[in-house]
């Protein structure tokens, strides 16, 4: 029988495989068996094999299945044997050379040129269904990150002879977070392929409140209904809803409606999808549609008239259907459907989406469904703020030093951006000299801070204190200065982006939940913002330094005839203003791409968040920063895919506010406020 | 007797400071007044609430004979409804020359397009020669006004509001930065515009003020101290405490 | 009867001001000669390319007239003119990208069994037009864009509007100074993020393209259309320049100059100062689409990248280099500027050697535009006319 079997495959397949050396146990007899199958493997054909050999268990099976997913197993060209190889480097002619042992002897049978052995290789949904299979074997294993492994796979898709296996390891596991997830990993089991209902329904009432996406992607299928077509209102089975074609909205679907268009969603099923669905299910005759009828016309044509109407003179659809209407009755065709007609026999018939699962189901998983729901909209909503603070971080850090500059001096530095840009840079440069990301990082703060005080300062001295008398002028100044910085940067690094790499601390992420996971960049930039906050309050409040910027920002002459050098301070400001700008920049080039062009993607967010929360204020910039990022994140929730439209939108609103609030959300008032 | 401008009880306050504090004003027809008062009196608030620059927080203010309220004006229409108002600091459009800044303040229709227009006439022509000739500037027509001195700048700002035909003229320290020979010409010719409308001097100079011989309204913190000729007021006891005894 | 009073208006303006009679002059001499030099009518010294370039340039111009009216003399350093251009061009596109795809699909179609129904034109014209964007139907805002005069009337009307709700917001609210031109960048930035998208009805970053070929004039070569464009700028050109110079050396121009000046006085005057901003700003905006309008067939394409923020900050660089607050400042310095960068971003001039490497125009143009607008506004508050100005004085002396 083997022998037959054996010739028959060679004939056949002309494929030498294994031989019956080794085919001496029934594990082997059954692989001899599925020898095609398996060798020509497909991830359509391949499941019966899967099932005989995890019905047959064992370790051998469990060997062979780890053997065969990991592709190292081989046929040896010569004899035929199943050989399990590795590889082992290069002979003298640069040939590759397998060391091979037996697989079921596991006798060492030495070195074989690669050539001598073919390769065993399944392709990757293969090795997904091997793995699923090589599961209940994995789950029982000793070593707990095998178990992890292995409930990893069960986890990705629930396959019903894992139930068993799952029930007796969930008995022996020790470790608790194992054992919870094995219990949970059944309760999916049982639900996705159990059949008592009771049982079902029990399970899914545990996940109550279970946000994981494992939970919804079990429980959302339950509620599965595919659309029926009836003559009249079924009485039998679990229905969803009646579908009243072109009135109708799927519940589920109203409720996410885009809240910029009034007027509610679409209906489930338009009349021409209506009308299509029973033209589909074979109900009515396929239709004389525009398309048919044209047809038809072409056909008719008979030089240059249908009947006794002109071609030239069908150039509408009215035109059209007349002429078909006159070959209709003439030559006895099928008749026009008009939209009376659709509507008519569409009224013939009822319309229904039936769940595929019974009632009691669907009942269960319906409420438990909306319940994740509600807390899964909730830690959305808790994502959304905390999105919408890190945001605003972003923007109090890329604005504070401008609000600071154009609070004292009335300037407007467009150079703002550059700045940010080259303390981005700063960061690489130094990303290149100091191999360490956690130091260099510590290194990169402070001296773009240095740096970029140093380009305040000459700036200051060499251009803005010629111009504070014509404060447009220095807009258009700082504008010269702003291109020719992005242009030298362009010129030094190219144009390419050059990486910023966060130490590996900053990279991974707080996980809340499947739903709410914070960056630690995110906090991290949070953090640096609040310790800006609190810096510059001091500074601002507490020092001498401080205590002279106010008086010049409120009464620059009072001040100067006070004593007070607003030479020296004005040049002392905007170096700070601009070196917290390179402090800014370092952070950011963390996170987004660095390239000459960062600074202006920053500089009119920056500049409306100074306009927004007023000017000369730190607390206003706080809260203009916390309103344009609250509110940015706010329209893109709104209208999720389209983050250019929410940006627009922003604008705009940032265009009314300011009608309203000219001097921003914290405003001088008074005899101050009027220059 | 009906009021040209009365002032009603008005009240406003910057950031809890009150500016002005319950005043109430009145002033007649072709009536010639000074104001006097220590800095932060209000004198300048209280000219910024009857322009229409600064909102009252209660009270109103009426014009005319009509008595309309000037609350809900902007600036332009209260300017056209003949109330002119002179600056501390002598402001006249340095770019232009005299004639230019004349012609600008003539009465006449004040939309872009009846601007855009707007063509020279011999009639006008006239009535800026005259107005030149009153603040003695008739020889400087053509002459750039930057390239004017400080108190021909202070001629041309009050022949500015002349030019505008109006009714009330309140002007804010003429006399600032002037000297002694234009100080003389300005009293005479503050005491003769006031023989034909209503004129209100905001001034600190004591001796230019007892020069123009009018009555005299003394603030303080926002509201009137005194009112009355000159004698009245420099024997006024509450006067010498805060203000001229100082 | 208005057009007669408008006409006499016009000619005594021109003789009351000579010196607009020497700028025509030296633009039509200017044209002709272009004419007379260029490929397609002339002796085939000046290529179709540059003609081109010469008419864009022209239309810059035109722009740069408008920005020299709002923020040269009026004041307001509007850094949104740029957006009112390529409005423009965005609208004259529309007719020029519609009706030529139109002609296209009816060609197609000529040997169709069946005449096309007007439903099917759409279709087909929609499918071409928008295939790029994954759509087929025709936007709302396509409606009248096979109506030629229609979407002329939409290239003033269209930036005009916008430039009319914008002021009157921002001027009733008494915005002023540095505050109003980040507001003007805030709103161009908010147009172009809104034409970016895909579905806002005008192919997104695709732009509209092939504006070069005119509808049903197939048969004609560019070398002749490039002619055409170029007169039509130049006449253009003159007559903004004659509408300008005659609002500038009118009582409107005086009282524009008072509010660069001093906009407090000007309203204790009774001049309703945000109606005149108001007025100006959306004339301006008007002239600056017009431009566009222009412009953009003899460029071929258009798309939002061009009214990036940047580029209307780059026309206020024109006029201040220029010299603001004289029209043939903002001429020259639009001209100037704008034929130099094309000349060294193309790649055209030679690299400069240097001891130590050369100098590659192309990466350093751009910084030495830069610094060289600094040094202007440091030195030469005035522009180039300031230096004019002061030889004409000179020369009087």
């Amino acid at each position: 029988m083997i022998r037959i079997f054996q010739i028959l495959l060679i004939i056949s397949l002309s494929e030498r495989l294994l031989t019956p050396v080794w085919a001496d146990t029934e594990f082997e007899d059954l692989l001899i068996r599925n020898a095609p199958l398996i060798q020509k493997s497909s991830s359509k054909t391949i499941d019966p094999v899967l099932n005989e050999i995890q019905a047959y268990g064992g370790e051998d099976a469990a060997r062979f299945l780890e053997l065969w997913k990991n592709k190292k197993l081989f046929v040896l060209e010569e004899t035929r044997e199943l050989v399990v190889a590795s590889p082992a480097g290069k002979d003298q002619d640069g040939k590759k050379l397998l060391a091979i042992s037996g697989f079921i002897s596991r006798n060492d049978l030495g070195i074989v040129r690669a050539k001598a052995a073919k390769q065993i290789k399944p392709n990757s949904g293969v090795r997904a269904k091997i793995a699923s299979a090589l599961a209940p074997f994995q789950i029982k294993s000793d070593d707990p990150n095998i178990r992890s492994t292995a409930l990893d796979t069960i986890y990705r898709r629930i396959h019903p002879l894992h139930l068993e296996p799952l029930r007796q390891a969930m008995a022996l596991e020790n470790n608790a977070v194992l054992k919870e997830r094995m219990e949970k990993a059944y309760v999916l089991g049982i639900i996705t392929h159990g059949n008592d209902i009771s049982k079902i329904v029990d399970s899914i009432y545990s996940l109550a409140g279970d946000l994981s996406l494992e939970t919804r992607a079990i429980l959302n299928p339950l509620m599965k209904s595919e659309i029926e077509i009836s003559k009249t209102i079924p009485t039998t089975g679990n229905i969803a809803r009646i579908i009243a074609p072109d009135i109708s909205v799927r519940p589920s679907e109203a409720r996410r409606v885009n809240p910029f268009t009034m007027t509610g969603g679409e209906a489930e099923l338009s009349l021409d999808a209506a009308y299509q669905l029973l033209i589909d299910r074979e109900l009515i005759p396929i239709p004389v549609n525009n398309e048919k009828r044209d047809q038809v016309l072409v056909a008719h044509i008979n030089s240059g008239y249908i009947g006794n109407f002109e071609v030239s003179s069908l150039d509408t659809d009215a035109a059209r259907n007349q002429a078909y209407d006159y070959l209709a009755q003439v030559n006895n065709l099928p008749r026009r459907i008009d939209e009376e007609h659709k509507k008519r026999t569409i009224s013939e018939y009822v319309f229904f989406a039936k769940y595929d699962r019974p009632q009691a189901i669907t009942d269960a998983a319906h409420e438990v469904l909306i319940g994740i729901q509600n807390k899964v909209r909730f830690f959305t909503l808790l994502d959304l703020v905390l999105d919408g603070l890190s945001l605003a971080s972003i923007y109090f850090l890329a604005a504070i030093g401008l609000a600071i500059t154009f609070g004292v001096m009335r300037v407007i530095n467009m150079a703002h951006g550059e700045f940010i840009m080259m303390g981005a840079y700063t960061g690489y440069v130094i990303q290149l000299i100091i191999p360490s990301y956690t130091l260099s990082i510590i290194v990169a703060l402070p001296a773009a801070f240095i740096l970029t005080f140093v380009a305040g300062v000459l700036m200051e001295r060499l251009v803005i204190r010629h111009l504070y008398k014509r404060p447009l002028e220095t807009l258009l100044a700082t504008f010269g200065i702003s291109i020719a910085l992005q242009q030298i940067a362009k010129n030094i690094f190219g144009t390419q982006a050059r990486p910023l790499t966060s130490p590996e601390w900053l990279d991974g992420a707080m996980v809340i939940n499947d739903v709410l996971a914070i960056s630690n960049i995110r906090i991290a930039i949070f953090l640096l913002s609040l310790v800006f906050l609190a810096v510059l309050l001091y500074v601002m409040t507490r020092t001498r330094f401080g205590l002279e910027t106010r008086a010049v920002t409120q009464n620059p002459k009072m001040a100067s005839s006070m004593g007070i050098n607003t030479d020296k301070i004005n040049m002392l400001t905007f170096g700070f203003g601009s070196g917290i700008a390179g402090i800014a920049g370092v952070a950011i080039g963390l996170f987004s791409k660095v390239t000459s062009e960062l600074g202006s993607d920053y500089i009119v967010q920056s500049f409306m968040t100074v306009v927004v929360g007023g000017v000369g204020n730190i607390w206003g910039t706080l809260a203009g920063a916390a309103m344009i990022g609250s509110l940015q994140k706010g329209i893109e929730w709104f209208n999720p895919s389209n983050t250019l439209a929410a940006q627009t939108y922003m604008i705009i609103f940032i265009i009314l506010f300011i009608q309203f609030r000219p001097k921003g959300i914290v405003a001088l008032k008074g005899r101050a406020a009027d220059d | 007797m009906s009021h040209l401008l009365h002032v009603d009880n008005i009240s406003v306050s910057f950031d809890g400071f009150k500016a002005i504090n319950s005043l109430s004003f009145d002033i007649g027809s072709s009536e010639l007044r000074a104001i006097i008062g220590p800095n932060g009196a209000g004198k300048t608030t209280f000219m910024d609430i009857v322009t229409g620059k600064t909102r009252p927080d209660s009270g109103d203010v009426f014009w005319g004979p009509k008595s309309h309220s000037l609350l809900r004006k902007s600036e332009a229409e209260i300017a056209q409804l003949g109330i002119g108002r002179k600056f501390q600091k002598p402001t006249v459009f340095e770019a232009q020359t005299v004639y230019e800044n004349l012609l600008m303040a003539l009465a006449k229709p004040r939309g872009p397009l009846s601007v855009l227009f707007y063509r020279q006439n011999e009639a006008d022509n006239k009535k800026i020669n005259t107005l030149a000739k009153q603040i003695k500037l008739d020889d400087h027509l053509d002459q750039l006004s930057g390239e004017l001195s400080h108190g021909q700048k202070q001629w041309l700002e009050i022949g500015i509001l002349l030019a505008q035909e109006p009714q009330l003229l309140l002007i804010d320290e003429p006399a600032a930065g002037m000297t002694s020979s234009e100080r003389a010409v300005t009293i005479t010719l503050l005491q003769e515009l006031s023989r034909t409308r209503s004129v209100i001097v905001v001034e600190h100079d004591m001796e230019f003020i007892r020069q123009l011989n009018c009555r005299i309204t003394v603030l303080h913190e926002g509201s009137v101290l005194a009112e009355g000729q000159m004698d009245f007021v420099t024997q006024h006891q509450a006067v010498i405490d805060v203000y001229l005894g100082r | 009867m208005t057009k007669l009073i408008k006409h006499t208006i016009i000619v005594q303006h021109l003789l009351r001001h000579p010196s607009i009679l020497i700028f025509l002059g030296l633009l039509s001499l200017f044209t002709i000669t272009i004419v007379l030099l260029s490929e397609g009518v002339g002796v085939d010294l000046v290529p179709t390319s540059f003609i081109k370039t010469l008419g864009k340039t022209l239309c810059l111009c035109m722009v740069a007239i408008a920005m020299d009216l709002v923020w040269g003399f009026c004041g307001i350093l509007s850094l949104g003119h740029f957006a009112f251009f390529a409005l423009g061009g965005y609208m004259i596109g529309m007719w020029l990208m519609f009706a030529r795809t139109k002609i296209i699909v009816l060609q197609a179609a000529q040997n169709a069994p069946l005449p096309m129904s007007l439903d099917e034109v759409n279709d087909a014209v929609g499918t071409q037009i928008f295939g790029v964007v994954g759509g087929a139907d025709i936007p709302v805002i396509w409606t009248f864009a096979d109506i030629f005069w229609v979407q002329i009337g939409f290239v003033f009307l269209i930036p005009g509007l916008l430039a009319f709700i914008f002021g009157w917001f921002a001027f009733r609210s008494r915005v002023n100074g540095v505050y109003l031109s980040i507001l003007t960048q805030a709103m161009t930035l908010a147009l172009s993020l809104y034409l970016f998208q895909n579905d806002s009805g005008l192919r997104g970053n695709n732009g509209l393209s092939g504006l070069q070929n005119i509808p049903g004039l197939d048969d004609t070569p560019q070398a002749i259309i490039s002619i055409w464009f170029f007169i039509a700028s130049a006449v253009t050109l003159g007559l903004v320049y004659i509408v300008a110079h005659s609002i500038v050396h009118s009582k409107l121009g005086n009282i524009l100059t008072g509010i660069r000046d001093n906009e407090d006085r000007v309203r204790f005057l009774g001049y309703n100062v945000e109606s005149y901003k108001l007025f100006i700003f959306v004339l301006t905006a008007c002239i600056a689409a017009l431009a566009g309008a222009l412009y953009y067939p003899q460029a071929g394409i258009i798309n939002p990248a061009e009214l990036a923020p940047v580029a209307s900050i780059y026309l206020a660089v024109w006029v201040a280099i220029g010299g603001r607050g004289r029209l043939y400042g903002a001429i020259v310095g639009a001209a100037f500027v704008s034929l130099l960068s094309s000349y060294f971003t193309g790649g055209h001039a030679p690299d400069l050697a240097l001891g130590l490497g050369t100098l590659r125009w192309t990466e350093w143009w751009l910084v030495l535009l830069g610094l060289s607008f600094v040094v202007v506004t440091l030195y030469a508050p005035k522009g180039m006319s300031g230096i004019v100005d002061r030889f004409v004085i000179k020369g009087n002396k």
